[in-house]
């Protein structure tokens, strides 16, 4: 792997995580109450996996976006980042479902003596599994891009939602940015001596090292931060700040996104008639 | 400055796990009020006394003593809560979402009401000139408001004492006069104040003692002008004088100019200079 690219591909991954070029604008979805659109985001998420037919993902596919145009948020922009998780997540997760899950089969591959078998079944469980995770994340992209990191915390602790966790959710986004930073500089600095074309163990022996001196580094600072916590004072507790959200807003917000959501979910118990493409 | 003694470290010893020696029979007091200059070379000590006053490293000899109160495990506690430390690398010290919460985070582990907090936040803010910023991720601020927030986030606890481990590294010329101007504002405030540093320019501005620490032992303790001005002792331990009592002991040595009192700030050069021009006119 080019060390170059690599950099590359950490900066590309930096932006990808930086929500707050977006999270601070001042939309009506922006105003909203932070633990309401919480909570309604977990709502949806509890109904999205309860789905038992095709047809009711889409249309809650639409509210999501819905919620995304009024927020003002590029749909391009929020379609490549859900995208990006998705992609991983489908490589790591779901395609094996492809390969092992048994049922009728659609394609089949002979290297030597091994089958390589792809069913109707598996097709249908992972792309299910896609489905369900795809709309998840971007539900909880539609609460990342319209809500401040801060308030976002503020509006967990008061749906107590354990404060170790919180804490380390903190940490991870305050200092996800100057580890990438470091590696970033790390790989520049071995960069800038190398002078000739390595071997592809070499490279990977180097970039092991790197990856050891940015692991040693890594906790040498959490113990730097510990301290700093333990120098203010700290004793476990986590301070939040208190924002102004719109009332109005978050009513008429959480009317019109639950009863969307429950029309859904009514269509896809059959109890609201609907066309049925799936 | 008061006669009552903020801090007293007598016969202080530390070694790292690996067994080396850091540290080795510190004694030095500091007054209530005092400004000081902890200076020395790379590895001299200085971050890991800081680390031994904060209490998160334990001396095998020797104590510790701060307002009055021995420091040790039950105290440590309660004398973080007066005792302020701003670290070296600012990205240590900010830890949280934004800078409202970064500084407020004292005041909240000291048990302050919202109101208290809120009100809190706002004046240090307001007085480094940072309120602009409150709800930036600190991830986003320069250097020299990151040195600037880190500092912050101690002054809104109300310390007595305040440690500075190297606080002008790698700043430009303003954010290094900004916090010089901080820590001046805050001096006249009767706060005791320790500055480890090996820049030393900057010093004769602020302390009225110094402190040199080599290879974990202190080997003097004077007046700023007294130690600064030094030469044959600060070179024999990796240091040097401020850049303008060089200049004015070179000229000495060159017998360019009778020998006077070195100056170490621009303003005492400056009346310095002033005075020859006057001699020779």
């Amino acid at each position: 792997m080019d060390v170059i690219k690599l950099s590359s591909i950490l900066k590309r991954f930096q932006e990808l995580v930086y929500f707050e070029k977006y999270s601070n604008l001042n939309s009506p979805v922006h105003q909203v109450n932070p633990i309401v659109k919480f909570l309604i985001v977990i709502g949806i998420i509890i109904i999205n996996m309860s789905f038992v037919h095709i047809m009711p993902y889409f249309l809650l596919m639409v509210v999501i976006v819905g919620i995304m145009v009024v927020s003002h948020i590029p749909l391009r922009y929020y379609f490549i980042r859900t995208l990006f998780f998705i992609t991983i997540f489908a490589v790591v997760i779901a395609l094996p479902l492809l390969f092992f899950t048994p049922g009728q089969v659609v394609a089949l591959w002979s290297i030597g003596t091994v089958n390589i078998v792809i069913t109707l079944e598996g097709v249908l469980s992972a792309s299910s599994l896609i489905l369900r995770v795809w709309l998840s994340l971007m539900a909880v992209m539609t609460l990342i891009f319209t809500t401040p990191f801060a308030n976002l915390i503020h509006a967990m602790k008061h749906v107590h939602i354990p404060l170790t966790f919180l804490i380390l959710f903190s940490l991870t986004y305050r200092y996800i940015f100057l580890f990438i930073e470091e590696l970033i500089r790390l790989l520049q600095a071995k960069d800038s001596r190398s002078f000739r074309s390595l071997g592809f163990r070499l490279r990977f022996k180097i970039l092991g090292q790197l990856f050891g001196t940015l692991l040693v580094r890594s906790i040498d600072r959490s113990e730097q931060v510990y301290r700093a916590m333990l120098a203010r004072g700290y004793m476990g507790d986590l301070v939040t700040k208190e924002y102004k959200s719109n009332y109005r807003a978050t009513i008429f917000y959480a009317i019109i996104i639950i009863s969307a959501v429950t029309a859904i979910f009514l269509i896809d118990l059959r109890i609201i008639p609907f066309i049925y493409l799936f | 400055m008061t006669n009552s003694n903020a801090l007293v470290i007598q016969q202080l010893s530390y070694s790292y796990p690996d067994k080396t020696l850091a540290l080795k029979d510190i004694n030095f007091t500091v007054k209530t009020g005092e400004c000081v200059g902890l200076i020395g070379p790379n590895g001299a000590g200085k971050s890991t006394l800081f680390m031994l006053l904060m209490g998160f490293f334990e001396p095998f000899q020797g104590t510790i003593q701060i307002l009055n109160q021995v420091l040790n495990k039950k105290t440590k506690k309660s004398l973080r809560k007066k005792v302020g430390l701003v670290f070296q690398n600012p990205n240590d010290q900010l830890f949280s979402p934004t800078l409202w919460e970064d500084v407020a985070f004292g005041p909240f582990n000291l048990g302050y009401d919202q109101a208290e907090i809120n009100s809190r936040v706002e004046k240090t803010l307001e007085s480094l000139g940072l309120l602009h910023l409150k709800n930036k991720p600190p991830h986003y601020l320069s250097f020299g408001e990151k040195k600037k927030a880190a500092l912050a986030t101690i002054l809104s606890m109300d310390p007595e004492i305040i440690l500075l481990d190297e606080p002008f590294s790698n700043l430009d010329p303003e954010s290094c006069a900004d916090i010089l101007q901080i820590i001046q504002t805050y001096r006249q405030r009767n706060l005791t104040i320790i500055i480890a540093t090996h820049d030393v320019d900057v010093l004769p501005e602020l302390v009225d003692k110094c402190i040199l620490l080599d290879k974990g032992e202190v080997v003097a303790e004077r007046s700023a002008q007294d130690l600064l001005t030094d030469s044959m002792l600060l070179l024999k331990h990796k240091m040097r004088m401020p850049i303008i009592g060089q200049l004015f002991y070179n000229l000495m040595q060159r017998n360019i100019i009778e020998e006077t009192k070195l100056p170490l700030t621009l303003a005492q050069a400056e009346s310095l200079v002033e005075d020859l021009l006057n001699r020779t006119k």
